[in-house]
C-alpha cells in the first residue's frame, strides 16, 4: 500500500512530486504486516509483540511533521522535552518502544486536544499519546498515580478519595449523601495490578 | 422518566460541593424536571483513566450511559471531564462495530447500551435557559472577572460545537446577565491539570492566572472543577464556578453559594435591583 501525500522539501528536486509517506519514512514492513486491530489485542496474560493498531496507524503515518501540533501545545510551551510532533515521529521511525516508561515525555501531555483539532492531516497526535500511555500501563511502566486511580474507581466507584471530613462539608451545605456505585468488576480488563 | 438527570461526577461532590449546591439551587429555582442519576459510577475521567486503558474507559462510560438511559432523557453534567467522556464515548459508540464490541463486554454485567442519551454540560444548560434566568435574577453581581472556558467544553470541535475554539463567547451572556463585567482575554487556554507532570500543571495554571490579572480581572470564573483546582492552587486570584455567580445573582443564601469553602477567600457582592 502506498499513501501519497505531502512533499518533502529536502528531497532532490526531481523527486519533489508525490512521495509515499510510508516509503519515505521506511516503515513499510511494519505497516503492511497484515495484523488487524483485533488480532493485535491478544490474550491479556500472553507475551505478545507489541504493535500499533493497524487501522489507526495508517492514519498516524500520514503525519507530515509540519509541527503545527507542537506550536499549539500548552505542555510543549512549558516543557521543552515534550513535543507531540516528535512523539508521532517515534511511530514513523519505529522507535516508540523507548517512550514506554514512567519518565517518558508522553506523561507531560495535558489532554487539551488542541493538536487533534488543528492537525491538517487528521493524525490526532493526542490519540497517539493516549495509545502509548495505554501501552505503557499495560506493560506496568506507567506512573503509580494511574494505578492508584484505577484502583480507586474499581473499589469505590469514585476517582477521588472520599474522606469523612469532605463528606461532612456536604451535610453542612444540605446536600444529599454522595454514594457513587462501583462499576461492575467484569468491565475491567484485569491489568491493573 | 425525568427530562434531566443530574450527574455530579466525583470531584465536585467530594471536593467542591459548593458547585453542586449552587447548581441544585438554580435547578430548583428554574423548576427544572430533574432527578439524580442513580447507580452510576465515576464517568471515568477522560485524562487519567483513559491513559490507563481506552477500552475500559469506553466500556465503563457505556455502562453509565446505559444505566442513565433507563432513568431520563438528558444527562446533565457539572464537570467538563464527565462531559468530555460521555460526549466522546457516545460518538464512538455510534459506530455499530464498536457498539457491538462494547456490548459484548457489557453483557457480562447484564447491561446493554442501545445508543442515544443526550449529554448536556451545566454551563450549556444555563446558556440554553438564559431567558428564564433573566426573569429570576434578583440583583446585580458587582464583579470584574475573566471567564475561563478550559479545554473539554470546547474540544473536540465537531462534538462540542462551540461558537469559536480560540475566542469562545457562548457563555459570556450567562455571566453578563448576572451583571458581571467580563474582561477581554484568551479564555480558551489550558489549565494544565491534565498533565502528569506537576511542573507542567503548575506553570500553565500560573500563566492563566497571570493573563487574567493582566486583563484586569478580580476573579476567574470557571466551568470545570479541574480548572478550579488548578487555578485556585496558584493562590493569587479568587476562582468561582459559573453556577455560583448565577446562584448568587438569583438570590441564593450565602451557605448555598458556599464561598466559605474557597481557599482564596472572596465575597460576591450583589446589588439588589430594588435598591439600585
Amino acid at each position: 500500500m502506498h499513501i501519497f501525500s505531502g512533499i518533502r522539501l529536502d528531497a532532490p528536486r526531481r523527486r519533489r512530486r508525490k512521495l509515499c509517506v510510508l516509503c519515505c519514512w521506511r516503515i513499510l514492513p511494519m505497516a503492511e504486516s497484515g495484523e488487524t486491530d483485533s488480532a493485535s489485542k491478544g490474550e491479556p496474560g500472553r507475551k505478545r509483540q507489541p504493535s500499533p493498531p493497524q487501522q489507526r496507524l495508517r492514519r498516524w503515518l500520514l503525519c507530515l511533521q509540519c509541527a503545527k501540533c507542537g506550536g499549539l501545545c500548552p505542555a510543549a510551551r512549558v516543557n521543552p522535552h515534550f513535543s507531540p510532533r516528535s512523539i508521532v515521529l517515534s511511530l514513523l521511525d519505529n522507535s516508540w518502544t523507548s517512550l514506554l516508561n514512567a519518565d517518558s515525555p508522553i506523561w507531560a501531555c495535558c489532554v487539551c486536544m488542541s493538536c487533534d483539532e488543528f492537525c491538517p492531516q487528521d493524525v490526532k497526535p493526542h490519540e497517539v499519546v493516549a495509545w502509548l500511555r495505554n501501552e505503557a500501563f499495560r506493560n506496568q511502566k506507567a506512573p503509580q498515580k494511574i494505578s492508584h486511580l484505577v484502583a480507586s474507581v474499581r473499589s469505590s466507584g469514585a476517582s477521588v478519595a472520599l474522606s469523612r471530613a469532605l463528606l461532612r462539608r456536604r451535610q453542612n451545605l444540605g446536600l444529599p449523601q454522595f454514594s457513587p456505585a462501583k462499576p461492575p468488576p467484569e468491565l475491567f480488563s484485569g491489568n491493573e495490578s | 422518566m425525568s427530562e434531566f438527570l443530574l450527574y455530579t461526577g466525583c470531584l465536585i461532590p467530594a471536593r467542591f460541593p459548593q458547585a453542586e449546591s449552587s447548581a441544585r439551587f438554580i435547578l430548583e429555582s428554574l423548576k427544572t424536571d430533574v432527578a439524580d442519576a442513580e447507580g452510576l459510577s465515576c464517568c471515568p475521567d477522560p485524562v487519567m483513566f483513559r491513559s490507563a486503558s481506552e477500552d475500559d474507559w469506553l466500556t465503563i462510560a457505556a455502562a453509565n450511559l446505559a444505566k442513565a438511559a433507563t432513568q431520563g432523557n438528558k444527562l446533565l453534567t457539572l464537570c467538563s471531564g464527565c462531559y468530555e467522556t460521555f460526549v466522546d464515548a457516545r460518538s464512538r459508540l455510534e459506530d455499530a462495530d464498536v457498539r457491538a464490541q462494547v456490548n459484548r463486554r457489557l453483557a457480562k454485567a447484564g447491561l446493554h447500551y442501545n445508543g442515544g442519551m443526550e449529554v448536556v454540560h451545566f454551563a450549556r444548560f444555563l446558556e440554553q435557559n438564559i431567558d428564564a434566568i433573566k426573569e429570576r435574577i434578583k440583583g446585580e453581581v458587582l464583579l470584574r472577572a475573566a471567564l475561563f472556558y478550559g479545554c473539554h467544553i470546547l474540544k473536540p470541535f465537531r462534538l462540542m460545537k462551540p461558537d469559536s475554539l480560540r475566542f469562545p463567547r457562548f457563555l459570556h451572556p450567562v455571566a453578563e446577565v448576572c451583571g458581571v463585567e467580563l474582561v477581554e482575554w484568551d479564555g480558551s487556554r489550558c489549565c494544565g491539570m491534565g498533565s502528569f507532570e506537576a511542573d507542567v500543571s503548575r506553570a500553565l495554571s500560573e500563566s492563566v492566572v497571570r493573563a487574567a490579572k493582566e486583563a484586569g480581572a478580580e476573579a476567574v470564573i470557571v466551568v470545570c472543577p479541574f480548572c478550579f483546582a488548578g487555578l485556585e492552587g496558584v493562590g493569587q486570584l479568587p476562582v468561582l464556578f459559573l453556577q455560583q455567580v448565577v446562584a448568587a445573582a438569583m438570590g441564593a443564601p450565602k451557605d448555598v453559594v458556599g464561598l466559605a469553602l474557597h481557599r482564596v477567600k472572596t465575597e460576591i457582592e450583589v446589588r439588589d435591583h430594588v435598591s439600585a
